[in-house]
C-alpha cells in the first residue's frame, strides 16, 4: 500500500440480516450478507469491489456509512471510529463521506426540484442559505456537466445519465472527503457510463477524493481503482493492487471472474473457467471455505479449515489454502 | 497511473449557458394538465366552485333575512317573490338553501380536515417509526373504526347537545382511521425508497425528512381521500341534522332542511320545501366524489402522460 495513511480503515466488518418466521416473528437465522471483512483504502485512493449480486458489496458500503446497523466490526474514518460516534457527532461526519447509488430514478425525490435536492443538504447542515446557497448549487451543477439553469427543474425530465450527475452534484455539495460509488454506473447506457466514469474521476483529481467503487464490471474497476477487493458470498477472498489481481489472479474465484470479462480481440482464444453450480445461500454458508462446493481445486482441508486472508507477498492477499506464499 | 483525466473546466458542456424564465414542468403542472382534461371532473369542480360562491355570497343574494318567520306566508309555492317557496314558518326556502351551504360545506371541509390532519400525524408516526408505535396506533385505529358510529353521535350530541361544532368534532374524530392507515402503508413503502436513504446519509433530519420527502410523495392519496372524505361528512352531517343530533334549527343546513320531509304531508304536497336541499346534497356530494376520481386519476404516476 501506499506510503500514506489509509483514510478509511474497515475491520472485520460483520453484517448479519435476521430472518424472522412464524407469528411471533421469532428469529430463525441470519443471512450472512458481510461476514468479517477488512480493508484500507489510502486518502486519494480509490478501492474497487467486486463480486457477483448478492455477495454483500452493497451491504458494505452502506453498512460504513451506518445507514445499516453493523453487527461487528469497527471503521475508522480518519481515525474516528464511526460506529462508536453519538448520532450528532454522526451527522457531522455525514458531511465528510457520502454515497452515489446504483438507481438515479430511485434515490431521486420526485417532487422536490433538482436544486432543492442538491442544495437540502447545505441549508440542513447550517453551511449555506438563500443566494450563498443557490451559487453553490449552480457551481455544483456546471462542476457536474449540467446547466444553472436547471436548477428548477424536477427529475422526471433528466435522463438517466443527468440524474446520476444530480445525485453526484448531491452527494458533493457537502464537500466530502470519501465516496462510496455503489454501482453508480450499472442503470445506464453503455455510452452514457463513460461518461460518469469519466467526470467521477474529474471529480477526484479535483476535489481530492477517496473512493469505494463498488461494482460487478470487472472492466470498470480495471479502469478506475487502485486497489481491487474481490467478494464472494460475504468475505473478501482476494485483495490486491489492480495491476497485480488482473495480471495474476491467485483466487480459483477471481480467475474464474476474470476469465469472463470479454476481451477486445477477436482472434484471442482465452480459456474460461466455467464454474459448476450456484453461489450458496448466505443463510447456510458453507463450512471451510465458502468456495469450496464450486471450486475445481477443492482438496478435503478446504471443507472444513476456512482459509484466512494472508499476504502472499507483494501486498496481495488471497484467502485459499492452496497458495503458496511467495 | 496513465488515466487520460481532463480538468474538470473541459468537461464538455451540453447545455449553452444561459437562465431565464423558462417553463419548467412541475409535478403539480403535470398533475393539473391531466386533470383538465377530465371533462367530468372539471364541470364537478365548477358545480363545487359556484356552490361555494353561492354560500359565501348568500347575503348579497337574496333580500330575505335567513331566519325571519312569517306565519301568514307559510307553505307559499314558489312565485317571484320567492323563487323557491317559503316553508313552514314562512321563512324563504331559496334564502335558507343558500345559508345551509355554508354549514354544510363548511361542517364537510372542517370535519374531513381535522380526520385528515389526524390521520397524517398519527399514520406517518405508526408508518415511520413502526415497531412499538405502529403496533399502539394501529390497534387505536382498529378500536376507533370498531365504535358504533350513530350510537357514538347521540350519546355525544346528548352530553355536550347538538351543535354546528359538535357535529364536525365528531365527524372528525371518527373518520380519521382510513387516512391513518393509508398514510402508514404509503409511509412504509417509501421509508424502502433510495431518496430516503440518501436523505438519511446527508443527514437530513428525521422531522424535515418526514415532511420534505416521504409527506410529498404520499400527498396523491392524502388528497384523495381528503375529497371523499368531504364528501362523506356532509353526508353524515345531513344525516345527523336529520335526525335532529346534528346542526339544530334556527341555524339551517341542508340536513336539517330535509327534516320536515319526515312527514308524509309535505312529502306529498311542499315538494319545494325538501327538493332543493337534497338536490344540493345530492349535487354537492356527487360533485367532490367526481373531484377525487378525476383526482385518482391525474395523480396516478401508472397512468403516464
Amino acid at each position: 500500500m501506499t506510503a500514506s495513511e489509509p483514510v478509511v480503515k474497515v475491520e472485520n466488518l460483520v453484517k448479519y440480516f435476521p430472518v424472522k418466521a412464524g407469528v411471533f416473528s421469532r428469529t430463525v437465522g441470519f443471512i450472512k450478507a458481510v461476514d468479517g471483512v477488512s480493508f484500507n483504502i489510502p486518502a486519494g485512493g480509490t478501492y474497487g469491489l467486486v463480486g457477483e449480486s448478492g455477495c454483500g458489496k452493497s451491504t458494505i458500503g452502506r453498512t460504513i456509512l451506518k445507514l445499516l446497523e453493523p453487527t461487528g466490526g469497527r471503521v475508522y474514518f480518519k481515525n474516528k471510529d464511526v460506529f462508536a460516534l453519538n448520532k450528532a457527532d454522526l451527522r457531522v461526519l455525514r458531511r465528510e463521506m457520502q454515497i452515489i447509488f446504483q438507481d438515479p430514478y430511485g434515490s431521486l425525490n420526485p417532487r422536490m426540484s433538482v436544486g432543492e435536492a442538491i442544495g437540502e443538504s447545505l441549508s440542513e447542515h447550517g453551511i449555506a442559505t438563500g443566494k450563498e446557497k443557490r451559487e453553490r448549487v449552480e457551481h455544483m451543477l456546471e462542476i457536474c456537466g449540467l446547466a444553472p439553469f436547471h436548477y428548477r427543474r424536477f427529475p422526471h425530465e433528466f435522463s438517466g445519465g443527468q440524474r446520476q450527475r444530480i445525485c453526484i452534484a448531491r452527494a458533493l455539495a457537502l464537500n466530502p472527503q470519501f465516496l462510496i460509488a455503489d454501482e453508480p454506473i450499472s442503470s445506464l447506457d453503455v455510452s452514457i457510463q463513460a461518461q460518469i466514469i469519466n467526470l467521477l474521476e474529474d471529480l477526484q483529481a479535483e476535489f481530492g477524493l477517496t473512493f469505494l467503487f463498488i461494482s460487478h464490471d470487472l472492466s470498470v474497476v480495471k479502469h478506475i481503482s487502485d486497489r481491487v477487493g474481490v467478494m464472494y458470498l460475504g468475505a473478501l477472498v482476494e485483495d490486491a493492487p489492480k495491476k497485480e489481481l488482473y495480471r495474476n489472479p491467485l483466487h480459483p474465484y477471481s480467475q474464474a471472474l476474470l476469465s469472463a470479462v470479454p476481451v477486445m480481440d477477436p482472434t484471442f482464444k482465452k480459456e474460461r473457467i466455467i464454474l459448476k453450480g450456484d453461489v450458496p445461500s448466505p443463510a447456510k454458508p458453507p463450512t471451510g471455505c465458502r468456495f469450496h462446493t464450486r471450486c475445481q481445486y477443492m482438496v478435503e482441508r478446504c471443507r472444513v479449515e476456512m482459509p484466512p486472508l494472508r499476504d502472499v507477498g507483494g501486498n496481495h492477499f488471497v484467502a485459499c489454502h492452496l497458495v503458496e506464499k511467495g | 497511473m496513465s488515466k487520460t483525466r481532463q480538468p474538470a473546466a473541459l468537461i464538455p458542456r451540453f447545455f449553452p449557458r444561459r437562465r431565464e424564465r423558462e417553463q419548467v414542468l412541475t409535478p403539480g403542472k403535470i398533475i393539473w394538465s391531466r386533470f383538465r382534461r377530465n371533462k367530468l371532473a372539471m364541470i364537478s369542480m365548477y358545480l363545487i366552485l359556484a356552490m361555494t360562491l353561492l354560500a359565501i355570497f348568500a347575503p348579497l343574494l337574496t333580500p330575505y333575512d335567513r331566519d325571519a318567520t312569517n306565519i301568514m306566508n307559510k307553505h307559499q309555492p314558489p312565485s317571484r317573490q320567492h323563487w323557491l317557496g317559503t316553508e313552514s314558518m314562512g321563512r324563504d326556502v331559496l334564502t335558507r338553501t343558500l345559508y345551509g351551504g355554508r354549514v354544510s360545506l363548511t361542517v364537510g371541509i372542517v370535519a374531513s380536515s381535522i380526520a385528515v390532519v389526524i390521520g397524517i400525524v398519527l399514520g406517518s408516526l405508526a408508518g415511520y417509526y413502526g415497531k412499538l408505535v405502529d403496533t399502539l396506533i394501529m390497534r387505536l385505529t382498529d378500536v376507533v373504526l370498531s365504535f358504533p358510529f350513530l350510537a357514538l353521535a347521540i350519546v355525544v350530541a346528548a352530553i355536550l347537545g347538538p351543535s354546528i361544532y359538535n357535529t364536525m368534532l365528531v365527524i372528525g374524530f371518527l373518520s380519521w382511521t382510513t387516512t391513518c392507515r393509508l398514510v402508514r402503508g404509503q409511509f412504509l413503502s417509501i421509508k424502502q425508497a433510495e431518496y430516503i436513504e440518501a436523505a438519511r446519509a446527508l443527514g437530513i433530519r428525521e422531522l424535515p425528512t418526514i415532511y420534505r420527502h416521504m409527506l410529498p410523495n404520499a400527498f396523491a392519496p392524502i388528497l384523495i381521500s381528503a375529497t371523499l372524505l368531504t364528501a362523506s361528512a356532509i353526508l353524515v352531517e345531513a344525516a345527523l341534522s336529520f335526525i335532529g343530533l346534528g346542526v339544530v334549527p334556527p341555524i339551517p343546513s341542508w340536513g336539517n332542511m330535509l327534516e320536515p320531509a319526515r312527514n308524509y304531508t309535505v312529502v306529498k304536497l311542499y315538494w319545494w320545501m325538501w327538493l332543493p336541499p337534497g338536490l344540493m346534497i345530492f349535487l354537492a356530494v356527487l360533485g367532490i366524489n367526481l373531484i377525487g376520481d378525476g383526482l385518482r386519476d391525474a395523480l396516478d404516476p401508472r397512468l403516464k402522460r
